[in-house]
């Protein structure tokens, strides 16, 4: 543990150290801040996917996930366009999608072969599944069978997981907090969850993935942004354990290979808002990098997780590609394009 | 030669032209430090705390307006001793400089012997009790901290002297936060009693102004310029302002102590 927190701390002054062996090339465009820890380094590439916002604007920028082709498809509760589509090196491909104000989640899931997008919309609560040239294949409105849910108003989904089956895993994280399960055609199975600080409860459960590293039972990771932690959960819904991250308000876990990445929106008790960051995780779900930040351990043995550089703006979700690049999409960054973290 | 500097000159046009345009470090601002004092007055034993300082950061501070302007090691204790306002940042060139982060120092006030909720139920935020409001500690700015209580619905406080106490004017802090539709905007009945024969009362008003996407502990003074046995406090929050995404419901007051003068 101690190895670890020494790592980290002498981590956040990589960017200062990279400055001093600079080649002569890169004399003529400074020295690039580099960023994280460890292993997980990055140059931060703030130009890549940066368009016309006369021509295609973004408001949120909500979530990122790409598909097999290598093309990035971000989510924006734009109505002039929903949906980006970038190319790796960050043009613009095409764009989709006025339909949905409250764009929130987006899912990627291979259907036998063929890949479809889960589009949460908390504004008009409900989920969609659609191709993605953007035709609605299903959609999933407020369970009202529920108690909770006898009002839909109170349904405002926030991020889905998919199940091997094609069961579909709704987060609530800006209602009433419930997970619920439906089958692929969209019948309600199960629930779990709802208000509360108890562990099988959340407060902003705000992001959900399903776990299906190292050939163990498939799990569900679903973020409590609020409580600073995330919560482990049986396909079932049976609670598991529970992760905390001191300062730390993450979004949805992002799982590449056998890494959990996450974004934080923001810390607490900080006096800017805006003081986000990034976070990696092992296969022991122990913190090895936090581009963006350092953690300091407390008196009483705890870790606490804060922003050491202004670089970011509410991050809000993380792509990673197959060079394990990240991609970071901002909420509420002044209508901003995503930043890319290139991995060194 | 002139040939081969000029092939260099290609090669490095070319290869500059291939470079992807980075973020440098002398580009980014040091995120603004979680800085606080151990206490709010101005006393020998009041130090600056500093709990997730990274190592190897310099905490620059500038103690009361002008007077002075040094550079500590962050792992330095430093009095604040001075009524006043400090101001600190970290600074780790080639890094911007953080945010400066404003430190009040007080004088300290009078004593209180006691201080109570009057209203059933509690507001909403109390985890620290009604005494945190007489600590002497400013909160920090996470209103989920125990050191603040906050309400968006009114609530009162009855405050108690030991003796008969001349009360010039009464100071609260108070946290503006308006993303977290925390917004110091109430009325404030303040009813003075005396000897249990006469009650003054006093009707105030108070707004604090800001930008919206800021956070800050702010210190508000209400002139009284009564003796007083026993105060009663009643804090009527209105509702959030018109410039704020959710005008017309109600703002949460945050208060995190209350000093009399």
């Amino acid at each position: 543990m101690t190895s670890r927190r020494n790592f980290l701390q002498s981590g956040m002054f990589l960017g200062a150290a990279a400055l001093s062996p600079a080649m002569f090339w890169e004399c003529a465009q400074g020295n690039p801040l580099i960023v994280g820890h460890g292993d997980f380094t990055y140059k931060v590439n703030p130009n890549w996917g940066v368009l016309d916002a006369t021509k295609t604007p973004v408001k949120h920028c909500h979530e990122i996930v790409q598909t097999q082709n290598g093309d990035l498809y971000l989510l924006t509760n734009h109505t002039k366009n929903n949906i980006l589509v970038y190319t790796l090196d960050g043009k613009l491909k095409k764009s989709w999608g006025t339909q949905f104000p409250g764009a929130h989640g987006l899912t990627l899931f291979d259907e036998n072969g063929t890949e479809v997008l889960w589009i949460t919309d908390y504004e008009r609560n409900q989920v969609f599944k659609t191709t993605l040239e953007g035709e609605i294949l299903l959609t999933i409105n407020a369970p009202q069978d529920l108690e909770v849910y006898k009002e839909k108003r109170n349904f405002k989904p926030t991020e889905t997981a998919i199940a091997p089956d094609g069961s579909i895993y709704i987060a609530d994280g800006y209602g009433a907090q419930m997970i619920t399960h439906f089958d692929p055609q969209g019948n309600l199975v199960n629930a779990f969850g709802g208000y509360g600080t108890e562990k099988d409860k959340f407060q902003n459960a705000h992001g959900i993935c399903l776990d299906q590293r190292f050939d163990k039972t498939p799990t569900l990771l679903i973020t409590a942004r609020e409580q600073q932690a995330v919560k482990r959960f049986s396909l079932e819904g049976v609670h598991q354990n529970t992760i905390s991250f001191p300062g730390a308000n993450i979004c949805r876990p992002v799982i590449h290979n056998d890494k959990c990445y996450f974004s934080v929106l923001k810390s607490t008790g900080v006096s800017n808002e805006d003081s986000g960051f990034v976070m990696i995780l092992n296969e022991k779900d122990e913190v090895v990098s936090c581009p963006g930040a350092s953690f300091n351990e407390t008196d009483n043995g705890q870790s606490h997780y804060h922003q050491n550089l202004r670089l970011f703006q509410y991050p809000h979700d993380v792509c990673i590609d197959k060079d394990e690049n990240i991609y970071v999409a901002q909420w509420n960054s002044g209508n901003t394009y995503p930043i890319k973290l290139e991995r060194v | 030669m002139i040939r081969i500097l000029g092939l260099f000159s290609v090669l490095l046009l070319f290869g500059c032209k291939k470079q992807t345009t980075y973020t440098e470090a002398s580009n980014v601002q040091l995120a603004t430090p979680l800085i606080n004092s151990s206490s709010l007055f101005a006393t020998e034993n009041n130090k600056i705390e500093a709990p997730y300082l990274d190592a190897g950061l310099g905490l620059e501070v500038n103690s009361i307006e002008g007077k002075k302007r040094t550079v500590f090691n962050s792992k330095e204790n430093i009095a604040l001793d001075e009524i006043g306002t400090y101001r600190l940042r970290t600074v780790n060139p080639p890094f911007l400089p953080s945010e400066w982060v404003e430190l009040k120092v007080l004088p300290e006030g009078k004593a209180i012997e006691s201080i109570d909720w009057i209203t059933d139920p509690k507001p909403n935020y109390f985890k620290g009790g009604s005494a945190v409001l007489i600590d002497g500690k400013s909160a920090d700015f996470s209103f989920h901290s125990k050191g603040w209580t906050g309400a968006n619905n009114p609530f009162g406080l009855k405050v108690q002297f030991d003796t008969t106490t001349r009360v010039d004017s009464l100071t609260l802090g108070v946290l503006f936060n308006p993303s977290a539709w925390i917004y110091p905007i109430s009325e404030l009945r303040i009813k003075i009693q005396k000897d249990r024969s006469e009650v003054i009362l006093k009707d105030f008003d108070f707004k604090v102004e800001g930008n919206l996407n800021e956070q800050k502990h702010i210190f508000l003074s209400f002139a009284v310029g009564e003796e007083a046995n026993e105060m009663q406090l009643d804090f009527i929050p209105k509702n959030l302002p018109e410039e704020h995404t959710g005008a017309g419901t109600p703002a949460w007051l945050f208060l995190d102590e209350l000093i009399i003068y």
